[in-house]
Order: structure tokens, then sequence, then C-alpha cells
């Protein structure tokens, strides 16, 4: 029985016990019973001895006598299966062979794959590293250059190099003696030409009398004479004649005039493209010298040359970039900006998008991505603000880890990225265009419509390691369909490995391992012992050992706390327990309520006497990391009905599909032992007394049918006893998880009310090999104080706990007289006389009761 | 005014901007800057040339756009109203250049000649006075300088811009041909530079090689004779430039100019054509002294 919070771990466990438990070679009927109907309670042929209790280990056989003799461990233990897997899915040259590591947390896969991978990636191979620069051509598509490993920075700081040096040679060749007069020669030549036109118009003018003024409007002609203008009411008294001769002649001029004003724009566009001209010659000088060394370093890269080609053209064009601006004069620093911060140059600078390794040293990329968002995985496209606007370039593109890890591979917590807003459907895209693309969220998915860059795709090879746990795995592999298609490698970290003596050797060694990553105190052998028996209690099972390495750390870590406080120098048994305790203290709180409510008789659970029709099932309280066992009462009741058992439980809608599953059972077992011939006439109800939580599972499902068998037979039940196991219709108990903290849950509370001898809990047998308890219970049992009681049968659990016979079926069909079997069989029948008598109108005025639910 | 108001240690001085036609920033900027230095207000005088009115009045009076493009006529009132409107803009973008430097403005509305009006301002008040020129020039720049100092006697120095001044901060650069220039153009320079603390650099101008090196010689000599009132200075080397007015024009501008001091009639501005190599290239005003 389990409250619902532990159903996965009691289906688990159940499972894994149906395959291998025994079954008897006679069904329905019980191998042990005496047949005779005397009383047996002593159950001594049921009872486990402290052995079978708790597998301990003998420090002294492990042969040594501290971790620090160990050797450490380079890898997992027992994780053959997965680690095979690994190595396919790295080595497999497919896009869609990508891998997810599947397992219980803190099992180690991660440093497991990262071991793996680093030594693998430690062979040498051809890698790129890739670059962003900026488009000529189209400013919004930058372009993406692969360069040989170990060439990225040095192509970035060449560029700037070669910036850095056309900043001084291209201002001292423009201030050149040579190119000053050159360009001395073009300006004054059409310069010259304008001026002498104009002064030649001046003097043609001046000859002719009329003055050429410039007015704020433009430029006016006026007659003169001695050196002033003609005032208009002179001009006004010379002849008609003479006044037309002037104004034909000021005509004349202002024609002149506007044809010399007319040709300045012309030549003034020749005298630009000369100047052009020049300028690009000389500009050409410095850029093809500053070139010089990057062309020579870069050259033989695809892709390279056309890009410095467009650069050289670029930079010709702008030349003016590279002489100093009017206001650097003006500077309070004298100190010319950084190139690479400089907004000018920003165009010939390089964006390192990867770099694998520096000088000769090329690195096989293993990234691991610990924000899996979209940003960090695909890359991120960053704006500046600038008068209120938001600019980008290419510069401000930022490489996702997708690309950090491109030729190499890629690790990522499947939890995070399913969590992370757009990043699955951007990694499922990428990985199946094999091609990263930097784009915003919003734009891989049309909501963005503002003008930003597009880059140009860079091809994509990396392999991606998912980690997660079983439940993702599985829901991801049922819900999404590209996900089966791209991560066709399942790595499976199993949970436990068998334990062995060559197992017990390598977990000591794991242990070394965790003493020696963790800079810990070394564990002696005692102590080692104590943890290899705290692994079979973490894996729930004396023949398994628990690898979740994080837990196992985490106890080392704890005890190698106490022991510094304590000023040990070494961990031994007595402070690995310490640190178990020093756990289950800070943990039990809930534990301590829970009991404390039945010690102080608020929750009833009796632990002496005996009951007819009441019994003590057994539940698992799972809170957080930290597990106990917690009793609990149950009852049944019978009387003539319509064959009808009533699970309060499932009616009072607490009972969970499971709970339901085992009364239905119970219902078949009956009818099966009891009711061939006859009608099952039975009304039965059940219930956990005192439980207001839900309940589910079928490990209380043997507890209710002996509780069902009590009251029928009328025959007590002990109340010293409680009870886990579910059962089948043929009676055979079955196993159940968490059979541990049951008993340690029930002990506790004997113990608490004072332990009898007589008190002790039954379990299915098939979960002795499960049996891992804690020390002090097993010194209770070895003093005879508290029994562990394995059953097989129905019939061997209720001989032990009623200390009546259960009855073996004679030939005749009959049971033996005085045995549980035969009363039952007895009361049932009575039922079914009542129910037809019942039927046909006699049994109206009957008033002897025929079911216990009057008297019990 | 400058070099006599240096020389003589009076603090003030006057400066005249006389604006005829549409002057841009640089020339504005220039005239508060030498207003500044010797703690002067910018006197503009607005002059509405009366031959431009006359000209208007004549019937077939006609303006011929700046671009060539068209020839519209005109008449008085237009002229009136250009000269308002460019008042109205030059005073607007002078006072804000004035406010900056935290230098006074006043302001004088004349119809007259242009010269006549220079004249009648310096004269009213005297005698320190140097004249802002509110046009650009060229080549006839020389000319004008001439006809300024010629007659309008009150006058020490004329600034001037060329048509690539744009300049206003940087090296002070002296152009000296003669040794009696040195101290007074020395303390005008000082006072110009005393702001951004700005170098000073001397270029002899001889107009022979011989007499290059021997001015050079003298320049020295009285500059070692008051070492610590003259600091900031240099004396270039320009003996190879070997008098030529373009060559001088490039190493002033290799010096980044804020203002060149030179005498008009000297060796470098000795007639129109001189004028027009030197002033022409050059990134800062001329300041003409007499």
């Amino acid at each position: 029985m389990f409250f619902k919070r532990s159903q996965a771990r009691n289906a688990r466990n159940g499972s894994d016990a149906e395959s291998s438990a025994a079954k008897p070679d006679e069904r329905g009927a019980s191998e042990t019973s005496g047949g005779n109907g005397a009383l047996m309670r002593s159950g001594q042929h049921t009872a486990l001895t402290p052995v079978e209790l708790r597998r301990k280990v003998d420090g002294a056989s492990l042969g040594f006598s501290t971790t620090a003799e160990l050797e450490a461990v380079t890898g997992p233990i027992g994780q053959e299966r997965a680690l095979k897997a690994i190595e396919f899915g790295a080595s497999m040259p497919s896009n869609d062979f990508n891998v997810f590591v599947l397992g219980p947390p803190a099992s180690g896969k991660s440093t497991a794959v990262k071991a793996y991978l680093r030594e693998k990636a430690a062979t040498p191979r051809a890698i790129s590293d890739w670059v962003y620069v900026n488009n000529f051509d189209d400013q919004n598509k930058p372009r993406a250059l692969e360069l040989p490993c170990g060439k990225a920075n040095r192509f970035e700081q060449a560029m700037v190099a070669m910036v850095d040096e056309l900043r001084q040679t291209v201002p001292a060749l423009f201030e050149d003696e040579d190119y000053q007069s050159r360009r001395k020669t073009i300006d004054d030549s059409f310069r010259s030409g304008q001026e002498e036109a104009f002064e030649a118009l001046n003097q043609k003018a001046a000859s002719q009398n009329i003055a050429i003024m410039r007015t704020p409007m433009g430029i006016a002609m006026a007659p003169m004479h001695e050196g002033e203008v003609v005032k208009p009411e002179v001009f006004n008294t010379l002849p008609e004649e003479m006044r037309k001769g002037i104004e034909q002649k000021i005509e004349a001029l202002q024609q002149e005039l506007a044809e010399i004003l007319q040709t300045v724009p012309k030549s003034d566009k020749e005298r630009r493209e000369k100047l052009d001209e020049l300028n690009r010659e000389v500009g050409m000088q410095a850029v093809s010298s500053a070139m010089e060394d990057v062309r020579r370093r870069f050259s033989d890269i695809s892709g390279v040359p056309a890009y410095l080609d467009a650069v050289a053209e670029d930079i010709v064009r702008n030349i003016a970039l590279f002489l100093p601006q009017a206001e650097e004069g003006q500077q309070l620093i004298k100190q010319s900006v950084d190139t690479s911060r400089d907004p000018r140059y920003r165009r010939y600078m390089v964006n390192v998008a990867v770099a694998n390794g520096e000088g000769d040293t090329c690195a096989i990329p293993i990234v691991e991505e610990l924000n899996p968002t979209y940003g960090n995985l695909i890359g991120r496209i960053e704006h500046i603000a600038q008068m209120g606007t938001l600019l980008t370039d290419f510069l401000l593109m930022k490489p996702g880890s997708m690309l950090r890890a491109n030729g190499g591979y890629l690790l990522i917590d499947a939890r995070k990225l399913l969590l992370s807003p757009f990043a699955w459907e951007a990694l499922k895209r990428t990985i199946k265009a094999r091609e990263i693309k930097i784009e915003q969220p919003a734009e891989a998915t049309g909501f963005m419509s503002t003008q930003t860059i597009d880059p140009e795709p860079i091809p994509l090879d990396v392999k991606v390691i998912l980690f997660g746990d079983r439940q993702l795995y599985y829901l991801l592999a049922s819900h999404d369909p590209d996900f089966v298609r791209l991560f066709q490698v399942q790595a499976d970290f199993d949970d436990t490995i068998s334990r062995n003596t060559e197992n017990d050797a390598a977990y000591a060694r794991l242990i070394a391992s965790i003493v020696k990553e963790h800079d810990l105190l070394p564990v002696d052998a005692s102590g080692v012992a104590r943890l290899i028996e705290q692994g079979a209690r973490l894996a729930d099972d004396r023949q398994k050992l628990s690898i979740e390495i994080g837990h196992l750390a985490d106890l080392v870590r704890e005890a190698d706390f106490w022991a510094r406080r304590e000023g040990a120098d070494i961990i031994t048994r007595e402070l690995v327990q310490r640190a178990v305790n020093e756990g289950i203290e800070r943990a039990d709180r809930i534990r301590d309520r829970s009991h404390e409510t039945i010690t102080r008789d608020i929750v009833m659970i009796e632990t002496r006497g005996d009951e007819v029709g009441q019994i003590n099932g057994l539940a698992v309280l799972q809170i957080g990391t930290f597990a106990f066992g917690k009793p609990s009462r149950i009852t049944a009741r019978v009387r003539l009905g319509e064959g009808r058992v009533t699970d309060i439980e499932r009616e009072a809608k607490l009972g969970g599909a499971l709970h339901t599953k085992g009364v239905m059972i119970l219902w078949g077992f009956l009818s099966g032992r009891f009711a061939k011939t006859i009608p099952l006439a039975l009304a039965a109800t059940l219930v956990f007394e005192q439980s207001y939580g839900g309940v589910d599972g079928d490990s209380a499902s043997s507890t209710e049918l002996y509780a069902l068998l009590s009251a029928l037979a009328d025959v007590p039940i002990h109340q010293g006893f409680a009870v886990t196991g579910s059962v089948n219709q043929f009676g055979e108990v079955q196993a159940i998880g968490g059979v541990n903290e049951k008993i340690e849950g029930f002990f506790d509370i004997c113990k608490a009310q004072g332990l009898t001898g007589t008190q002790g809990v039954l379990i299915p047998k098939a979960n002795v090999q499960h049996l891992m308890l804690r020390e002090d219970v097993v010194e209770a049992a070895s003093n005879g104080q508290f029994h562990i009681h394995s059953v097989e049968t129905v019939d061997q659990g209720i001989e032990i706990l009623t200390g009546v016979a259960a009855g073996a079926r004679g030939e005749d069909g009959s049971w033996p007289e005085g045995s549980i079997n035969a009363r039952v069989a007895e009361r049932l029948r009575m039922f079914a006389e009542a129910a037809r008598a019942f039927s046909k109108g006699l049994g109206k005025d009957d008033d002897k009761p025929i079911g216990n639910g009057a008297s019990v | 005014m400058p070099p006599h108001v240096a020389q003589s240690s009076e603090r003030r001085g006057r400066v005249i901007l006389r604006v005829c036609r549409e002057p841009d920033r640089p020339v504005l900027v220039a005239a508060v800057a030498v207003a500044r230095a010797f703690g002067a207000d910018v006197e503009s005088i607005f002059v509405e040339d009366t031959d431009q009115l006359a000209f208007a009045s004549l019937p077939f009076a006609k303006l011929v756009s700046p671009s060539g493009a068209r020839t519209s006529a005109v008449g008085p009132r237009d002229i009136d109203r250009a000269y308002r409107s460019l008042k109205l803009r030059t005073l607007a973008l002078l006072q804000q250049i004035a406010t900056d430097e935290e230098t006074p403005v006043r302001v004088t509305d004349v119809r007259d000649n242009p010269l006549r009006a220079l004249t009648a301002a310096c004269t009213s008040e005297g005698p320190w006075n140097v004249a802002v020129l509110g046009e650009r020039v060229g080549r006839d720049g020389f000319a004008i300088a001439e006809e300024i100092l010629l007659r309008v006697p009150d006058i020490t120095g004329i600034v001037l811009l060329g048509r690539s001044a744009s300049r206003s901060r940087g090296t002070m650069v002296l152009i000296v041909d003669q040794l009696d220039d040195v101290v007074p153009f020395l303390k005008t320079a000082q006072r110009l530079a005393e702001r951004d603390e700005a170098p000073i650099a001397i270029l002899p101008a001889g107009s022979s090689l011989a007499r290059c090196r021997e001015l050079d010689g003298e320049i020295r000599l009285v500059i070692s004779a008051e070492p610590h009132a003259f600091d900031r200075v240099t004396l270039v080397d320009t003996c190879a430039t070997h008098g030529s007015p373009a060559a001088f024009a490039r190493l002033a501008e290799r010096l980044g100019p804020a203002m060149v001091i030179a005498r008009h009639g000297g060796a470098i501005l000795s007639d129109a054509d001189a004028f027009a190599a030197f002033v022409r290239p050059l990134p800062c005003p001329v300041l003409v002294t007499r």
C-alpha cells in the first residue's frame, strides 16, 4: 500500500518482483498448514534470520586500509551499454544520429560523457574557424568566411593592423608635397579658369563703364561714372540712344556672366572627378601597401581574396575616412581612438564567430550550454540605440553555442532546453537544415517586420548530446516525431549495478575518485563497507548497488565534514553512519509528527492484543527525497448481501485505480476458492481507518484479504503484526515496493509502544532480496524482539496472523474442521442459504445473526 | 589694432564687423574670437550699399542669380528687403556664437558706400580698430585690403577669410618679414592663443635665402632676450620655400593654424597674385596688418 505520491516506486519494485517471485506448486492451498486447526501463532517457519535482513559488508574483506591506496576510476562503472551507445553516437557521421543520454539525476551521466568526449577530441581532426565580415555589396547581408582552424583571430588582428597602418600612411600620403602640388595644380587650373573669366568680364565691363556688384540677391550690373553708380535721375536725363546703348551693353554682359556662372557646376564636377582620380591613385597606393601582409598570409583561403578586393575597393572609395577630421585637432586628449572601437572603421573589422584554438593547436570543441535559451543556442543580433533608433551591423552578431560547437559536440540539459521558449524548435530546425543562421527568434517565427541584418548561414556539423531523465525521453519519443528521427541514439544509464566482489571493489574505487575529486579525507575500509551497504539501501535491493554518484558523493562529503569537525583524519564507518543519521534527522520532521499522532493515540494503531476484522497495513510516504513507512489500520465488516465488496476508499474517491484493482482481486480469490458451487451472498466493506488523503497501489491487497478472512472466519488477528504485499486471485502474495521503509516504520511504532517479542511484519517472500534494514531493526530481530516473516501465500500469512491453521482442501472438497478456510466456507454457505431463504420469503422473521456485522 | 593694443599693453580695442553680403559661420567665429581676445565688443555694421540701391532704381535693373540660371528684374524695395533679411539671419547666428564666447555684440545699420561706412565707424571712436570683412575674399582681397588700409587711417588690421578658411583653433602662425614686427606680432598672437594655450609658430619670410637666414638669426636673438615672455613659441625653418607664398601657405597649413598674422605689402602679401596664392588655400583667417 502506498499513498499516491509514491506510486512510481511501488510500480517499479512490484514489477521487478513479479517476475522473480517463486510460485507454489499447488494454487489455492497452503503447503504449510497443519490441516488440523491447531494454533500456530509462533510462525517460526517463516521468520527471517538477521543475515537475511541486512547484507553486511566486512571491511576487512575489501583488501585495503583506506581509499588512499586505491586507484581512482576514470569513467562510470557498470554503464557499458550506455558508454557503447555514446561511442556509437559520437562516431556516427550523420546529422540525425544525435544522442539522448537518459538516466536518473546525479548518476554521473554528464561527467562520463565529457570524459569520453575529451578523450575522443584529443584525436586531431580538420575543423574550421568562422568569421563574419561586412558584405560591401549589401550591408544587410553579412558574409561568413571559413578559415582553417586557428586563423580566425589572426585574420581579425591582421585586418585591425591593416587599418591601423592606413590611419598612419594615408594622412602622410595626402599631406605629401607631391600630392599637394598635384592637387593644387588641378584646383588652380579650374579656379584660375573661372577667376580669369570673371576678371576678364570685370575688365570688359569696366572698360564700358559698367560696374559688377554682388548684392544679397545676386549679381548686378550698373552704369558707372567716375567710379560711382549713375543715379537714376542722372540716367534718366541721358539721351534715349545712350540709355538704350547702356542697356544693351548691360544685357550683353549679363548674358556673358550667366554663361560663366553656368559653367561653374560643370567645371566643378570635372575638378572633382580629377581630384577623385588623384585620390584614388594615392589611396590605392596606400591600400596596396597596407594589405600586403594580410594578402600574403590569407590569400590562399577560399573567399578571402575576393573579400580583400572588396575591402580595398571600399577603402579607396572612402579614403577620406582615414584623413584627420576637423574636430580631431580640437580633442581634449590628443590620442587617436583604438581602431577596433572607431565607428568609422567598423566595416573593415572582423567578427570572430568561431575560433578553435590559438597558434597551431586546434581543439575540437566540446561546448556545454548551461542556459540553453534561444539566444545562447542559436546566437543573437544585438542593437545599439542611436538617436532613438535601434541600429545593428555584422559586428553585433553574437554566435550561440551551436556555432561555437561546430565541428564538435554540444551538451545540453533537455529539461532546460524544453523550458526555453523557441529553443527546442530552433535546435531541431538547425540540425535538420545542417546550417546555422543567426536571426531574431521573432524573425524566425515571422513576427518581426522591422529591418535587421540577414547573415549568410554557416554549414553546421555538430553532434548534439541531450541529457534528461527517462520520463522526459519517453514523453518526447511519444509526442514529438522529430525527436525520434533526430536523436536516434539513446544512451541509457542504469540506476544500479549487481552486487558482487568485483563490483564492490569498483565501488570502492568510485569512492576513492570522489575523495580525490573533492579533496576529502580518505575513507577507511569500514567506512567504504558502510557506504556499500548504503548503496544497496539506496538501490532498495540487497543484491544491487545504486550508482547515483551524486548521492554517494553527497554522503562522503558530509562524512568528511563531520570527520573534520571531530578532528579525525580518516572517515570511518561511524562517521558515515553519522552522516546518514544526520541526513535523516534533517528530513524526518514529518515522520516524527506522523509517528507522534500514533503514540499519542490520535491515530489508532494497536500493537498488542487480537481483533477480528482489523489489521495493520503499511504505507510509504515520500516527501522530497526522504521516504518513511507509516502504519495504517484496515478494517473489514461482512454481512449478507448480493455479492459485493465495497471499497470505501474508492466510494469516497480516495482510492486510486491500482488500489481498486487490488480489492477486485480479493473478490476473485474469494469466489474462486469458496463459491464455486454456491452463490457468494456476501456484502463486505473495507476501509483504511483515519485515512484522509488518497490511497493507491495494490500493496495492501493481501492485508485487506487477511482482514476480510478474519471477519468471515470470525477469528481475531494479532495486532502486533503489520502486513504488506499484494495478492493475486490464487492467493499468492506478490512483491511490493518500499519494503525497508515499511518495516522500519512499524518497528519504530512498536518500539515506541514497547516491544513485546510477538510483534513483526509480514512481507512477500519475493521482497526478501530487497531487505537492507536499519541496524537497530536487525538487532531487535536478533534478540527475538521483532520478527520479519516472509510469506508466499495468503494461507501462510493468515496462520501467522491468527495462530489458526488455514487448512488444506481435502479430496472430497471439504476443509479441515476448525481451520480458517473451513470457517470462511461455512460462513459463506450460511450466507448463501440465508439468501435463498430470504428470496423465498422465509427469512423475514429470522433474527438470528448470520454475519459479524452486528456482533463485531 | 591688435599689434598696437597688445604692444602698448592696452586691454581693449575695437572690432568692427562689416556685413554687406551673406557671411558664413567661420567669418563670424573669427570676429568673435578676435573681439574676445582683446576684450572688445563685436561692433557689427550692416551696410546697405547705396550704389546697389541706386542701381535698383534704374528702369532696366536686373539681377543674375548666383547660379547664372536666371536673370530677373529688381527694384529698390527688393534690395531693401534682402538687406533686412540678411541682417536678421546674420545677427541670429552672430549672437549665438557671441553668447557662447561671452562676448557682447553691438549692431549699427548704415546706408552708405561700404568703404565710407567702415571709415566712419573707425574714425568715430578710434584709434585701435580692426575690421573683419563679412565676405570671403579671393584675388580681389589684396585690392580690398589695400584700399581699406589706405583710406581708413584709423584701422590697424583687417581679418580676411579666403575660400578654404574654416579652422578657428590651433597654432598662431606669424609671417615675419621685418624685425620690427616680431614683438607686436608675438604679443598679438599671445593674446589670441591665450584661451587655448595654443602654440605660436614664427615663419621668417625672407625674399632670398640669405635674407631668410639673417632674419632667422635676428628673430632668435629677440626671442632669447625675453625667454620667459614668449613661451610656446617655435621658429620654423622656411628657407627652403624661397619666399614662395604658396609654399608658405602649405607650411602654415601643416602647422594646423587657427590664424595667420602677416603684413600687407610684405614679402608674402606683396601683390594680388601673392595674396591669392597665399590666402586661397589657407584653412584659417588671415590678420593683415598695416
